[in-house]
């Protein structure tokens, strides 16, 4: 899988890298307007990360760009301003998602997961993780062929620890993958607890192993 | 005391002194002026009944109605008496003033009294007409001066009241530039012209400030971002201790901390920069029951009582984002100062929604003055930040919707007033 990322801000975009590069993404930097235009040009991307506020032009011409060279990559537009309106002209233009400064990097590749799954149309859409089998379009997970009784909390869960795994998630970035933006408003994690002991037990009880570990004072750990 | 009845009292007097004074003056001078013109006649009659005596007999001098009479005397006179009395004439059958004249003359030896009346009735009256006539002037003149007072200065202060209702009406949040009437009037173009070189200068000042909140925020977010994306990768080091975790975990509570401050001033300076055009019709017990739906887990597992009382279908128009942070900061703020098992109520009517819930222990009610305001903290909850309140404030006040506080039986309570 080969990402693109589009980012004037050195220190971000190898923060993506690296992150990115243990998920086992192929990365390209481009960190202004021009060199992306040319990395766009002559290479395909899987999906593609675009910061708008450039140095030297707005990121939705890459955008335009892409559109007009039927350049068919799923793009995530990164933006600092977090205004609906660059969010609405973004997604009118044919992004695929937006997400705003500052984000979880599990949280991106979580977004940059479900890019490249809607991308792939032969039907791609079950993700094996030893006896888990998570069905993506039909929202089910499977354990030995024995079918999950998961609320839609538990299961938005345990595919963003499926996507992220083996990484240290933390409660925060849980809590507002699982609650959206608003979060932010009301700060307390207690309830991503009684969501991870409800998914254990509902997932044991069908006989898988127990992935999920709490990290000491950081979070939870998806190990397989 | 407004500028035209300081004015026009000061004009009013003068011409009340200069009448007062005026008018009886006016009167006794004419009153003198006639009185003397009087007398001078008889004065000339008495000369020549004087003469007409030498030659025909005292007794012969009879006049009409007694006008003059001739009397001999024995006591006599050293000068002309003149005086004014009341005589009663037959003809007329009334009393009329007149004016007599005593005077002794000596003829052939002998003393005689002459008495001369005349009637001043004819003179009286043109006195009285002449009074009348000059307060009726004086009146209309008074009046007249008041009249023209009063309308040139309701015309003249026309623009300088433009102003004031401008200035009455001038936030510096919301304002522009300000129209003024034009004016001939060299003053208020004074006026005029400072009042718009302090808005000039006031609104820059406010922008560059508006700007130095939007600016900061914006680049802080690029550092806040770093921040938060290398611990991430920090906490994906191994090994760990601890130590570390602990370390790690109060940064990030830090950070998290800091992007939250950073977003809400963000937040913030796009509402008062109207940067939230778009309304629409809003059910509110829908949006509510969006929100109570959302905090479901949270409320459930610290066991919080929430009951919610609907009376009214209300509608309000607004833009969606904003209601939903308005709506969430109330009750988000409510579910987080509540203690376990407590309860909560929603109250939604036509005219007001109102959410209270029940004081922690030992709480009493908060300090009103204070509580929308930015930063002004009334707790050491580690999470507050002093913010969520002042943007319902000014989401509140964007809708011309109010928002009050107040705290009875151990209870908070928050209710905003729609329209």
């Amino acid at each position: 899988m080969k990402i693109l990322i589009i980012e004037d801000e050195p220190a971000l975009s190898k923060s993506m890298v690296s992150y990115l590069n243990s998920e086992s993404y192929l990365c390209e930097v481009a960190n202004d307007f021009k060199s992306a235009i040319e990395k766009a040009d002559s290479y395909d991307y899987d999906c593609i990360l675009l910061d708008i506020s450039l140095p030297d032009g707005n990121g939705l011409n890459v955008l335009k760009f892409l559109k007009e060279n039927n350049k068919t990559e799923g793009v995530i537009i990164i933006s600092a301003k977090n205004s609906i309106e660059d969010k609405i002209e973004g997604l009118k233009l044919g992004a695929d998602d937006y997400i705003p400064k500052p984000f979880h990097l599990s949280e991106l590749s979580a977004r940059i997961a479900a890019v490249i799954r809607r991308r792939k149309f032969n039907g791609d859409n079950i993700l094996v993780l030893n006896e888990i089998t998570i069905d993506i379009l039909a929202k089910t997970v499977s354990i030995h062929n024995h079918i999950a009784d998961l609320t839609r909390t538990e299961y938005d869960l345990l595919l963003y620890f499926a996507v992220n795994k083996n990484r240290v998630l933390s409660k925060a970035a849980i809590a507002e993958h699982l609650s959206g933006e608003d979060i932010y408003l009301y700060e307390n994690y207690d309830f991503i607890y009684a969501h991870i002991k409800n998914l254990k037990k509902k997932l044991s009880k069908i006989g898988c192993e127990d992935y999920l570990k709490s990290v000491y004072g950081m979070g939870y750990k998806f190990e397989i | 005391m407004k500028l035209i009845h300081y004015l026009s009292k000061r004009y009013i007097i003068y011409s009340a002194c200069i009448s007062i004074i005026a008018i009886p003056l006016f009167y006794l001078s004419l009153q003198h002026l006639l009185l003397g013109g009087l007398d001078e006649g008889m004065r000339q009659q008495k000369k020549w009944i004087e003469t007409q005596l030498n030659t025909v007999p005292a007794k012969n001098f009879v006049s009409f109605e007694n006008e003059i009479t001739v009397t001999p005397s024995k006591q006599s006179l050293k000068s002309d008496v003149f005086s004014s009395e009341p005589i009663f004439v037959k003809s007329d059958n009334e009393i009329v003033m007149h004016r007599v004249m005593l005077s002794n003359v000596v003829i052939k030896g002998k003393n005689y009294t002459i008495r001369i009346q005349k009637s001043m009735i004819e003179d009286e009256d043109l006195l009285t007409n002449l009074l009348l006539l000059q307060s009726g002037f004086i009146l209309i003149l008074i009046i007249g001066l008041g009249l023209i007072n009063v309308s040139i200065s309701k015309k003249i202060w026309l623009p300088f009241n433009n102003i004031v209702k401008k200035m009455k009406g001038y936030r510096v949040d919301t304002s522009g530039k300000l129209d003024f009437m034009p004016t001939k009037i060299v003053e208020f173009k004074d006026l005029e012209n400072s009042i718009t070189e302090l808005i000039n200068r006031n609104n820059k000042l406010y922008k560059s400030q508006k700007e130095f909140t939007e600016n900061a925020s914006h680049e802080l977010q690029t550092p806040i971002a770093i921040f938060s994306s290398k611990l991430e990768l920090l906490m994906q080091t191994s090994p760990i201790s601890e130590e570390q975790a602990d370390y790690i975990n109060e940064i990030s509570l830090a950070g998290k901390r800091m992007q939250r401050i950073n977003k809400t001033l963000l937040l913030l300076t796009k509402i008062e920069n109207n940067q939230f055009p778009n309304v629409e019709k809003i059910v509110v017990k829908d949006a509510l029951n969006d929100l109570i739906q959302q905090y479901h887990d949270t409320l459930q597992m610290r066991e919080i009582h929430l009951e919610t009382e609907f009376r009214d279908h209300v509608e309000v128009v607004a833009n969606p984002i904003l209601i939903d942070i308005l709506l969430g900061n109330l009750l988000s703020n409510a579910i987080k100062y509540t203690e376990d098992k407590k309860h909560i109520q929603v109250e939604l009517s036509k005219t007001f929604l109102r959410i209270s819930n029940d004081a922690q222990e030992g709480v009493s009610g908060l300090r009103e003055s204070d509580l929308f305001q930015r930063f002004k903290k009334q707790s050491n909850h580690s999470h507050s930040l002093g913010l969520g309140l002042e943007i319902c404030n000014k989401i509140v006040s964007l809708y011309h919707f109010k928002i009050t506080y107040s705290f009875e039986n151990s209870k908070h309570y928050f209710t905003v007033f729609f329209e």
